[in-house]
């Protein structure tokens, strides 16, 4: 009744004995058969039973300190005989995990729940804790470091010096002509926009974080009128008002920082899954920045009077040589439909257009430097 | 009445997919929650999980191992990583050049004499956390004599522009294996670097040359020489050491296995684990007159679990 065959290891040698134990009350006694016929017998206090394990079949008990006893239990009825013996007693200590207590089918519910939750932090609150976090960063910071970095792209020219490889070289002429250029818009913007032309014939231009802009005489050679370079300079400045930079570096680094974490002790293919997962998310948030921007772009010609159309123009020169360009600066234009129909959808047909006879003077002046005039 | 006893005893894994499953779900959820903090806990219910269903000769192993041991090294390591990184950092602040490379000199001295003590440490915890019927096992490898030795190999390993390698493994499995016991049991490792060099060597060539197909039976020319080459002894009786394993059955095995994961997104993988762990397991004999009743406790208790979470930063895999 109360009693069970078992297997004990006495923790001094691997001997099996075989035994019996009586669940008695505040202890076990143990009875052990010993080789010559004899018995023995030992006492396992209750409150000293320390480990309990259940391997296939077999109930695994420990006791005492280093080196200790075991006893094993392949009897099927031992559990039960446990709680009824010692009902305030528990052997098997509870799983931490509440869930591993109840059936599969808990389980498995509570952890779709969680996974679910953490694709809910991933795709909804990390985003918009970034996003703010970036926008604590101070104005000063963000000018600083935009400085900093474009201190270690732009080289000014030296005689008789290529730009190296890796640092654009600067076009005097038409940086100071942009910048009297840009001074003739009005972006709504706090930042100080500083415009640097760089002789490369990539057609591509970027934004830095804080202020500067930076254009490849690759695409502004490729421009036939003003309102196209408006139109380029209202888009990238929409990026340094809006610190798209930092919100994109805010956000790619929180997606990667919960990447990590999730998948520090995941097997390779699914860790790769995810990476890329998360890879693209990224791609997807730099196309909302840009879409921003493009909108941005539009208002920024609507109110100073300047033809709409100049977005489109700009697009349609950004096509045409999407075909030959290399890959793109820190700020991606990824081209598509969308951005067309955007700017095709937003454009004014027989709008009303003040002149500003400077910016087109000025317009001129960059047309003759490039030798279109 | 017994019957003589066979002359060959095997190791068996009885680990089952769907709980490794629960455990790694388990671990997984927490070890995010936690930020981390819980990846102690999480090795040691998975070690623990493991080592019970592993059997040998009818009787499971245990894992005395405890979270809270390695979350203990665990936070002492991250200290000493810490202080490191600090320096280093602290240095690169300074803009001092001479400055910077004496602490990054320092910085990757200090960490390759990290290396040895951490293995050291790694190999008393895990031998005397580990018991089979209640005979723990042990290590007595001396930390400075490892170190010394370590040390010299590595540096010989750089100079011969890893050639020395082969040889520097060898000398490390032969100086660990040596010095661990298992009650009365000793052990030896009798490769030498010259054979193991050739047979890397080989099989490096040939997994090149056949696009990777020969990788797998490479694989098991690796585990072969690395098993065959224990040889255990009790009480002066002899007991080698054999592997089974085949490359054609671990080729099987891993196409079923990437099947299974890339099926699966990864999701397989505790299914897979199990599989890989069946095969080796069941792999391995123990041959000769082996008396599984008659091992004495003789090794000493050491619950310092850091050197052990410092081989698990490092991603340690030398031996
Ligand atoms: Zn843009």
């Amino acid at each position: 009744m109360n009693t069970f065959q078992i297997k004990y290891f006495d923790g001094v040698t691997s001997a099996i004995q075989e035994g019996t134990v009586k669940l008695s009350y505040g202890h076990w006694d143990i009875r052990l058969e010993k080789p010559d016929g004899t018995m023995s017998s030992i006492h396992w206090q209750l409150k000293d039973i320390k480990q309990t394990e259940f391997v296939g079949n077999t109930n695994i008990f420990k006791y005492g300190d280093f080196p200790q006893q075991t006893l094993e239990c392949n009897d099927p009825d031992f559990v039960k005989a446990l709680s009824l013996q010692y009902p305030d007693y528990e052997f098997f200590k509870k799983e931490y995990f509440w869930a591993l207590n109840k059936g599969t089918g808990v389980f498995v519910g509570i952890t779709v729940v969680l996974l679910l939750l953490c694709v809910g932090v991933y795709k909804y609150i990390l985003p918009s804790v970034a996003e703010s976090l970036a926008l604590t960063v101070p104005q000063e910071y963000e000018i600083k470091w935009g400085n900093m970095m474009f201190e270690n792209m732009i080289q000014a020219p030296k005689k008789g010096e290529m730009g190296s490889e890796l640092n654009l070289t600067k076009n005097d002429t038409l940086s100071r002509l942009a910048n009297q250029f840009v001074k003739e818009i009005d972006f709504k913007t706090t930042y100080p926009i500083k415009i640097t032309v760089v002789n490369e014939k990539v057609v591509n231009a970027f934004a830095l974080p804080g202020g500067n802009v930076v254009v490849f005489n690759g695409l502004l050679k490729k421009m036939k009128t003003k309102e196209e370079f408006a139109a380029l300079l209202g888009h990238e400045v929409a990026h340094v008002t809006h610190k798209h930079s930092l919100k994109n570096i805010f956000r790619s680094l929180s997606g990667y920082l919960f990447m990590s974490l999730i998948t520090n002790d995941l097997n390779g293919i699914t860790a790769v899954i995810l990476d890329n997962a998360n890879k693209l998310q990224n791609l997807g948030y730099s196309r909302e920045l840009e879409a921003e921007a493009d909108e941005s772009s539009m208002k920024t010609l609507k109110e100073n009077k300047i033809p709409t159309k100049g977005l489109l123009n700009l697009f349609k020169i950004l096509e045409d040589s999407s075909q030959v360009a290399p890959p793109e600066l820190l700020s991606s234009h990824p081209l598509t439909e969308e951005r067309m129909k955007f700017a095709k959808k937003n454009q004014i047909m027989n709008e009303k257009i003040i002149e500003n006879p400077r910016l087109e003077s000025i317009w001129k002046e960059i047309l003759i430097a490039e030798n279109k005039l | 009445m017994e019957n003589e006893q066979p002359q060959f005893r095997q190791f068996s894994y009885h680990g089952d997919g769907t709980e490794l499953f629960k455990i790694y779900i388990v671990n997984w959820l927490l070890t995010i929650v936690t930020f981390g903090l819980y990846y102690p806990w999480a090795k040691a219910s998975l070690l623990k999980y493991n080592y019970q269903h592993t059997k040998f000769d009818g009787s499971n192993f245990t894992f005395h191992g405890t979270g809270k041991e390695m979350f203990k090294g665990f936070i002492k390591i991250i200290g000493v990583i810490g202080v490191l990184y600090g320096a280093l950092i602290a240095a690169q602040l300074s803009g001092n050049t001479t400055l910077t490379i004496v602490v990054l000199l320092g910085f990757y001295v200090i960490l390759l004499l990290l290396v040895p003590i951490a293995l050291h440490g790694s190999m008393r915890y895990r031998t005397s956390r580990s018991s089979w019927r209640g005979i723990h096992f042990g290590y007595r490898g001396d930390r400075s004599e490892l170190t010394k030795q370590f040390l010299t190999d590595a540096f010989l390993t750089i100079i011969t522009f890893g050639i020395y390698g082969a040889w520097f493994i060898n000398n490390l499995r032969t100086y660990i294996i040596g010095n661990i016991r298992f009650g009365n049991i000793t052990f030896q490792y009798t490769g030498n670097g010259g054979d193991f060099f050739w047979l890397n060597f080989k099989g490096r060539l040939l997994s090149v040359l056949t696009l990777g197909i020969y990788f797998f039976w490479y694989s098991m020319d690796l585990f072969d020489y690395f098993i065959e080459n224990i040889y255990a002894e009790q009480n002066g009786k002899p007991l080698p050491i054999r592997s089974t394993a085949k490359g054609s059955d671990f080729f099987l095995l891993s196409i079923v296995n990437g099947l299974m994961l890339s099926f699966t997104l990864g999701l397989a993988f505790p299914w897979v684990q199990a599989r890989v762990f069946r095969f080796f397991m069941s792999n391995i004999w123990v041959q000769g007159d082996f008396d599984g009743n008659s091992l004495v406790q003789t090794e000493a208790e050491y619950r310092d679990a850091s050197g052990d979470d410092m081989v698990d930063m490092l991603d340690l895999n030398l031996i």
